[in-house]
């Protein structure tokens, strides 16, 4: 199914998720606290997703899937030493430098621009970056407020932070040509 | 909203999001590591002055010791660096392979410096040691670009261990590419200026090389 899924097979995909979920459910249920099981199989779905390109279909699905489970269990036991309340890791999911303004001036100026950007995005993806970014919450707090899984807000601040510096970097580009 | 809605939500987003991937191998992996290292390797020869005493260094078995330790160094950490990309891949051996590479390349070396007659400091030419260990550097740089490209692109489960490879891997080969030049062959100062090198640019991935590339 995996192999389908690579090649784009939405059908095989969905059923492979189901089956996925169940076993990463038993997974974590194991070795982690209830209140965190939830997310943690929906990381590692958001992480089986976006990394499912780096399995081989010459070899073993299960090595590979057990390898990315560990990895986002061990990920989460740091994550929960380390951070009490959870909050988002810089990288890939820190406000683009580009909409970060210096100034109250051009801050009234960026936050109409940023309200027009907003708007270019999907509901789901606008609403988690508000929440969030803007207007301070934490991921659980904006989970709650969004009727959003944690997960799919990350998901979606993900996506929502990356189409928008796309946006920005091609007003950059169309500017200096 | 519940918490199975919640999760059939998030799968009905990640099946909206499926696209066709190109399914990672290693062997790519390794044929532009090995494409990259030729080139560079082909653009030092081509384009850098060589030692003026290479005919007469290649007689001799410190400048072999030199250049099988810094070739051997960065192939046993690319290797162990492009297998460790893999989620599931077993690279503990290349692991111990490397550290048993690099241990028995610093005996030997250090041993065989014990006989050489010179004074410390003109044997260790800080000037000209302080510019081969930055040539290295520089000469491992794109090594370490390209690795942390790759590392980026796959699920490396052991983000520490690829950083070290990497590290020492790009630095190797950068020794490797740069030794063709260099015209040192004093073992003692192949060991503090190149494994000066080595060893910073080991500690330089292990500690930005993990940061770029958890996932």
């Amino acid at each position: 199914m995996m192999v389908a899924a690579q090649a784009g097979d939405r059908t095989a995909y969905r059923q492979l998720l189901d089956q996925l979920r169940d076993w990463l459910t038993r997974y974590y249920r194991r070795r982690l606290p209830a209140d965190s099981l939830d997310d943690a199989v929906q990381d590692a779905l958001v992480a089986i997703h976006s990394k499912r390109h780096t399995y081989d279909s010459g070899r073993p699905f299960g090595p590979w899937l057990a390898a990315i489970a560990r990895y986002k269990w061990i990920d989460r036991l740091r994550t929960m030493r380390a951070r009490p309340t959870e909050m988002l890791p810089e990288g890939d999911h820190a406000v683009p430098d580009a909409l970060v303004t210096a100034d109250a001036g051009s801050a009234v100026l960026s936050a109409n621009v940023l309200a027009g950007l907003l708007a270019t995005l999907r509901p789901a993806q606008a609403d988690a970056i508000r929440l969030v970014k803007l207007d301070g919450l934490s991921i659980e707090e904006a989970s709650a407020a969004s009727g959003q899984s944690p997960a799919l807000v990350k998901v979606n601040i993900h996506r929502g932070l990356a189409k928008l510096m796309r946006l920005v970097e091609g007003f950059g580009e169309n500017d200096e040509g | 909203m519940t918490k199975a809605e919640r999760a059939d939500d998030l799968v009905d987003s990640l099946v909206a999001d499926l696209a066709p991937v190109r399914a990672r191998r290693a062997w790519r992996d390794g044929a532009l590591v090995l494409g990259l290292a030729l080139v560079e390797l082909t653009l030092v020869l081509t384009m850098s002055r060589p030692r003026p005493d290479m005919m007469v260094a290649m007689h001799g078995p410190m400048f072999w010791w030199k250049m099988a330790s810094c070739l051997v160094l960065a192939l046993t950490g690319g290797v162990a660096a492009v297998l460790a990309l893999d989620p599931a891949g077993a690279p503990r051996r290349w692991w111990t392979g490397l550290a048993v590479v690099g241990a028995v390349a610093v005996a030997v070396l250090l041993g065989t410096s014990m006989d050489m007659p010179e004074g410390l400091a003109a044997r260790l030419d800080w000037r000209e040691g302080v510019l081969c260990a930055g040539l290295t550097l520089a000469y491992a740089l794109p090594m370490a670009l390209l690795l942390t490209w790759l590392a980026r692109r796959a699920a490396p489960t052991r983000p520490r261990l690829v950083a070290w490879a990497a590290g020492l891997g790009s630095a190797g080969w950068g020794a490797f590419a740069f030794a063709w030049s260099c015209w040192h062959d004093d073992p003692l100062y192949v060991v503090i200026w190149y494994g000066g090198a080595v060893l910073l640019c080991a500690v330089l991935a292990r500690v930005l090389l993990v940061r770029l590339i958890r996932w």
